[in-house]
This record gives structure tokens, sequence and C-alpha cells, in this order.
């Protein structure tokens, strides 16, 4: 075997090997992330039905679950409510509104390009019944952010609003 | 020596052209991305510093400029402003009222990966002087939106507020 044959068998061998070294743990595109806002509107205005449909159930954990750990929530009226202990307090006060019915109105949806983060806004017409059976409605706008998590769901880290009028 | 030579071109020849031929597109992904956060950060900091100085001179046109025309603010107390002429209209109510230094701290900003959106939470403290000189501090919490605009500034899509009591 001549020298340039071995040369040329080397140089394919070496190509192979450093392709391998050199690439096998990348990819072999430029990495444009997936667009997944369709997809993450969907799950969030899911997000939002189900929790009308907590609420409503007055299932307290349930409501609790869509929440981030470090949440915040800005409410009218109130002061601010920090954390999930506080936040299911706060929740739990919701829940037990007498005769409440709650009507959401999705203004928009607006998804990060990255998936990652998401604006949802809109207003609320929440109606309670007092004791003596006499209903009341409540209009608020809200801003709620949320953060996708590593299973893909979708939390809250905050929910602010304020009364309309 | 004439084979050692050869070997040792034919390697590092076919390591440059295999590096530039398979890798030069597969940096990995993530420098990037954090730095992009990053800027976005040091943007959103710049702008709340100018804003903040809008807010002292109580330029209301300046101020209102840092918003984008849909925006909400929801001040502590009182009703939702929903878009730019209520916004204008709740910050001349703001600036014609008690004087107020609004000072705000512990910021902490969330940005995107795609650094398209972000949100920033921390706390403030009105200090309000009245008419006989005597101050009272309100503090509070803080949730602000920021959004990319087309010429790459960022605004505020959300300005929302609640006191700490």
């Amino acid at each position: 075997m001549s020298l340039f044959k071995i040369s040329r068998l080397l140089f394919a061998a070496t190509a192979a090997a450093c392709f391998a070294a050199g690439c096998s743990q990348k990819p072999a595109e430029p990495a444009t992330p997936p667009d997944t806002r369709a997809a993450d509107e969907t799950a969030i205005r899911a997000s939002d039905d189900e929790f009308a449909k907590a609420a409503l159930a007055k299932d307290l954990d349930k409501c609790a679950s869509y929440y981030a750990d470090d949440a915040v929530a800005f409410a009218p009226g109130m002061p601010a409510v920090i954390g999930k202990d506080n936040i299911r307090k706060f929740l739990s006060g919701l829940v037990s509104s007498p005769g409440l019915q709650m009507n959401i109105h999705i203004e928009s949806i607006d998804v990060a390009r990255s998936g990652d983060i998401a604006i949802d806004r809109g207003t609320v017409d929440a109606t309670t019944t007092d004791k003596k059976g006499k209903a009341s409605t409540q209009s608020i706008e809200y801003v709620i952010v949320r953060k996708k998590q590593t299973d893909g769901s979708w939390k809250i880290v905050a929910d602010t609003s304020a009364n309309l009028k | 020596m004439a084979r050692g030579f050869s070997h040792s071109f034919v390697i590092s020849t076919c390591i440059a052209a295999t590096l530039a031929a398979g890798c030069s597109h597969t940096q990995p992904l993530a420098p990037e991305l954090v730095d992009m956060r990053k800027a976005a950060e040091d943007a959103i900091n710049a702008t709340s510093e100018e804003f903040a100085k809008a807010v002292d001179a109580k330029d209301v046109d300046k101020i209102v400029s840092y918003y984008t025309d849909d925006a909400v603010l929801f001040a502590p107390s009182g009703p939702a402003a929903v878009g730019k002429d209520a916004l204008r209209k709740a910050w001349q109510g703001f600036l014609a009222g008690p004087a107020s230094k609004i000072d705000v701290s512990g910021t902490v900003i969330d940005v995107a990966a795609s650094a398209d959106l972000a949100f920033e939470r921390g706390s403030f403290t009105n200090t309000i002087t009245d008419a006989k000189g005597k101050t009272t501090a309100v503090t509070g919490k803080l949730v602000d939106i920021w959004k990319k605009q087309a010429d790459g500034s960022w605004k505020i899509a959300a300005d929302t507020n609640a006191s700490d009591k």
C-alpha cells in the first residue's frame, strides 16, 4: 500500500472520527425554537375556563393549583397578597362568596415568541348574592401574568385587577 | 519524518474542514438567549429611570409616552385606567394632588427567552407631603408588564399596584 493510499484512508477515518466527536451532541441545524404560541393560547383559555368552574364548584385546592408558589395577587380594595398560602386565603374568600357567578371575557392573550411568559387580559363580571338574596355585580379589569412550568403547564405568577368604575 | 508530517497535516486539515463544514451553525443557543435577556433587562431599567424623571418633572406627555396605546394602570385605589386617554387623566389627577415622591425598590425583571415580553415585580414607597408639610408614606407592591416595540424600545402595557395594608 502506497503512502498516498494510507493517507487517503487515514483522512476518511479521521474525518469520520472527528465529525462524530465534534458534532454528535449538537443539532445539525441552527436551533430555531418551535412557535408554540397558538397552542399556548388554547391552553391558557382552557385554564381560565377550568379555574372559573373550580371557583363555582368551591374547589379551593383546584383554584390554588393554578398559582405559582411565589405568585402575587392584587384585587380591588385589598392589600397585595403575596405567596401561595396567602393566595389560598384570598381564594378561599372568593369561592365562599354567596351565590358566586363569574363571567370572564378574555380580551387578549399575548404569548412571548419563546412560549415561556404569557399575559392574559380581560374583564370579569362577578355576581354575588347578599343575605337577603339580592344580587350585585362587580365588573373588574384584570391582567394575569403566567409562566410556563417545566412540565409544560402554565401557572399564574401575578393576578392583578381593579374595578372598572 | 515524512510520514509523521503527512499524518499530522491530514488530521489537522480534516479537523479544520469538519469543524467549518459540520459545526459552524451549531453554537449552543443558551448564551445568546442569556445575552438577549440581559440586554432587555438593562433597556427596561434605563427606561424606568427615564420614566421616574418624567414623573418627578410632572411631564404628563413624557409619562404617557412610556405606555402602549392600550395600556392599563391599576393604582392602589380607584378604578382601572384603560387606554392612553384614561391613563393621561389618571396621571394628571395624581400629579395635581398632594406632593408625592415615588421610590421603587427591590425590582426583579423576568424577560421571556425571546426578549419580546417581560414583567417586573417590586416594591414602592409613595411619600406624600400635605399642605402643612406633614409627610405620610404609603408602601405597596407593583407588577409591570413590558412589551418590546417594533422600534426596539420597551413600553409599559400594564402598570399594576397594590398597597401593603
